[in-house]
């Protein structure tokens, strides 16, 4: 008896406790739409179109790898009281699936936003170690190189990939064009979840659809302008970029930004970088820059930044950088590492 | 000049691992005749510990690194001296605590990948000051081996015996430790991990399978130590293998290639010696 009777007891109490723990939730609920999302892009996308009558939370914190990234039982619960959770698919997430089918929340409305994307595979509008071995010369058509990628890209394809991101690239977000059809997705779901403010969200929409508009049309005169466009970059993140404004890039250490580089993969950039006189190294933040510079140190080249905007700094939140800024400092670097000197 | 050595980033690789091969080897042979082979990855998975400490608190990691390493080879000391009968405890017991608190802290930092960098040098990804880092180091290791070196013969032999023919055995245990801790935080940090505690370890087994004495067990390190780091550089450069990965496998293959060896001069040899195989064979 007196078990059952003290059963009871903590029975009821951790009921009060745990209703107790409701409360507070539900009072805060300011009627605002509760968002989660996944990462950087897509906290900047939704905080953009929500503008003030969502509240959104990123779930990778600021500054982490997204990649390596792990969510804890605090993040379910964040998630169980959510209204919508966006995430941007492709690979980014692996553990997104998992997270998801976890859910009990029946309210929540799950949107991927690359999911009526033109995928690529990884390794796309890149150069391997084939395709750097002296036959490249300045003259290369441009046309060529992307049949090139493309055909290579239909070979990744059937590969077995041990790479960090599986099958596809998703740094989709780095070409305008996916951006805005990201933002449309995540418009369509707000409107759907909160009618009340569907025109709010619309003209939201609108307004940022036409900047990522200007945005991609500076990038295309900005960038036409120039024949050889290779950029040397750390690790393959930039494909949809090439693929949109005929860029090549040359990725020092393949998918996996953490991997080793070894000699040869080394050597054979170094030449590649003398041969058709590339003027800059990119480096990425949240990576290593120790390899960039030291081929930048060997050819004499210039090494700056190029933002894959996966994931930002705390530091860089709070100065007020956004996907258009660091889209124009991208822009920005490119412009000068294409530049000739004369 | 062959193709390797016209750029300069070989050139460093190259001076960076021929000169860590000579001082790891000297290095190594008394950590392993002192019983503390583990101690490579022990103090590099601590310094891991010392990286997260300068991230968190906003001082440089490096620092962070060395001084970690540094508390981690006197922590095996003081455990060494507790437990005499089980000195390879010490050294288990500090790789838990180096990555426990490694894990544990990394928790906090906001940036894992910022943690990644400090982790993994690349020997063929050397700064200039890290060059000159790795020359300072070196020297004054090569300096101070030379110098010490009967104190450390002896107390590599036995302890005891040295303290009893009046050899400061503290303190030279001391210098030696510190030595050991400021090679692995720099070369961990440089040319990886992996590197230095295969380096430390694997030529100096090699070596004992051939050597016939304590001198030339160091020969025979450094020169299995120098062979792998050499060809370890050359079959990245010219046939893209990774170069840490490669440097660890030569020196095992090193290895097996001195066992084999050993055991093919002692069926051939009419007298079959048995070689000396155990410090205290070794003493004249």
């Amino acid at each position: 008896m007196r078990l059952i009777k003290s059963l009871i007891l903590i029975m009821t109490t951790a009921l009060i406790l745990s209703s107790c723990s409701f409360f507070p939730g539900q009072t805060s609920d300011s009627g605002k739409l509760k968002v989660i999302a996944s990462v950087y892009p897509m906290y900047d996308f939704a905080r953009k179109i929500g503008g003030e009558y969502v509240d959104v939370t990123l779930l990778v914190p600021a500054g982490f790898e997204p990649h390596t990234w792990e969510p804890t039982s605090k993040d379910m619960l964040s998630l169980e009281k959510a209204d919508v959770f966006i995430y941007n698919g492709a690979g980014m997430e692996m553990w997104a699936d998992n997270l998801i089918s976890a859910i009990e929340n029946k309210k929540l409305s799950v949107v991927e936003t690359s999911k009526d994307l033109e995928l690529m595979a990884t390794g796309a509008y890149s150069l391997d170690n084939d395709a750097l071995t002296g036959e490249i010369s300045e003259a290369h058509d441009d046309h060529d190189d992307h049949e090139e990628a493309e055909s290579q890209e239909e070979d990744h394809d059937d590969d077995d990939h041990d790479h960090d991101h599986g099958q596809y690239d998703p740094h989709v977000w780095l070409s305008p064009i996916n951006a805005k059809n990201q933002m449309n997705a995540i418009c369509d779901a707000f409107c759907a979840a909160d009618p009340n403010h569907a025109e709010a969200y619309r003209n939201n929409y609108n307004k940022y659809a036409n900047m990522l508009d200007d945005l991609d049309a500076e990038y295309r005169s900005a960038l036409d302008a120039f024949d050889s466009k290779y950029i040397v970059v750390s690790h393959e993140a930039f494909g949809y970029m090439c693929k949109e404004y005929g860029l090549l890039q040359v990725p020092i250490r393949g998918i996996s930004a953490d991997a080793e580089p070894d000699a040869e993969r080394m050597r054979r950039i170094i030449d590649f970088i003398n041969a058709n006189h590339i003027r800059v190294v990119f480096f990425e933040a949240l990576t290593n820059p120790k390899v960039s510079e030291t081929i930048a140190a060997e050819t004499g080249c210039e090494v700056r930044e190029l933002h894959p905007i996966g994931g930002l700094t705390q530091e860089q939140i709070d100065d007020g950088q956004d996907y258009f800024s660091l889209m124009n400092d991208n822009l920005v670097a490119l412009t000068a590492s294409f530049s000739s000197p004369d | 000049m062959p193709l390797m050595f016209q750029y300069s980033y070989m050139q460093k690789a190259f001076v960076v691992g021929i000169l860590l091969s000579l001082a790891i080897a000297c290095l190594g042979v008394i950590v392993v005749h002192k019983r503390m082979s583990l101690i490579g990855s022990a103090l590099s998975h601590s310094s891991l510990s010392g990286v997260a400490i300068g991230l968190l608190f906003g001082f440089n990691p490096i620092l962070g690194a060395v001084g970690a390493c540094l508390f981690a080879s006197l922590c095996i000391e003081a455990i060494r001296k507790k437990l005499p009968d089980f000195q390879d405890l010490a050294v288990a017991i500090t790789l838990s605590i180096g990555i426990g608190l490694a894990g544990v802290l990394s928790g906090f930092v906001k940036n894992a990948s910022d943690f990644n960098s400090f982790l993994f040098g690349s020997i063929i990804a050397i700064t200039p000051f890290e060059l000159y880092l790795v020359i300072a180091l070196v020297l004054i290791v090569l300096l101070v081996f030379l110098l010490m070196y009967k104190e450390l013969f002896y107390i590599s032999l036995s302890e005891e015996a040295a303290a009893l023919s009046g050899v400061p055995v503290r303190t030279i245990n001391f210098i030696f430790t510190i030595l050991t801790a400021l090679t692995v935080s720099i070369a961990a940090r440089t040319v990886g991990a992996l590197v230095i505690s295969s380096l430390l370890v694997v030529p100096v087994a090699a070596a004992m399978q051939i050597a016939r004495s304590f001198k030339t067990t160091i020969f025979w390190s450094i020169f299995f130590a120098l062979v792998s780091t050499v060809m370890g550089l050359t079959l990245s450069f010219y046939i893209g293998l990774k170069p840490g990965g490669t440097i660890a496998l030569l020196s095992s293959l090193c290895f097996f290639a001195a066992v084999i060896m050993k055991s093919l001069r002692s069926r051939f040899s009419k007298r079959s010696l048995p070689l000396p195989n155990k410090p205290e064979d070794l003493i004249p």
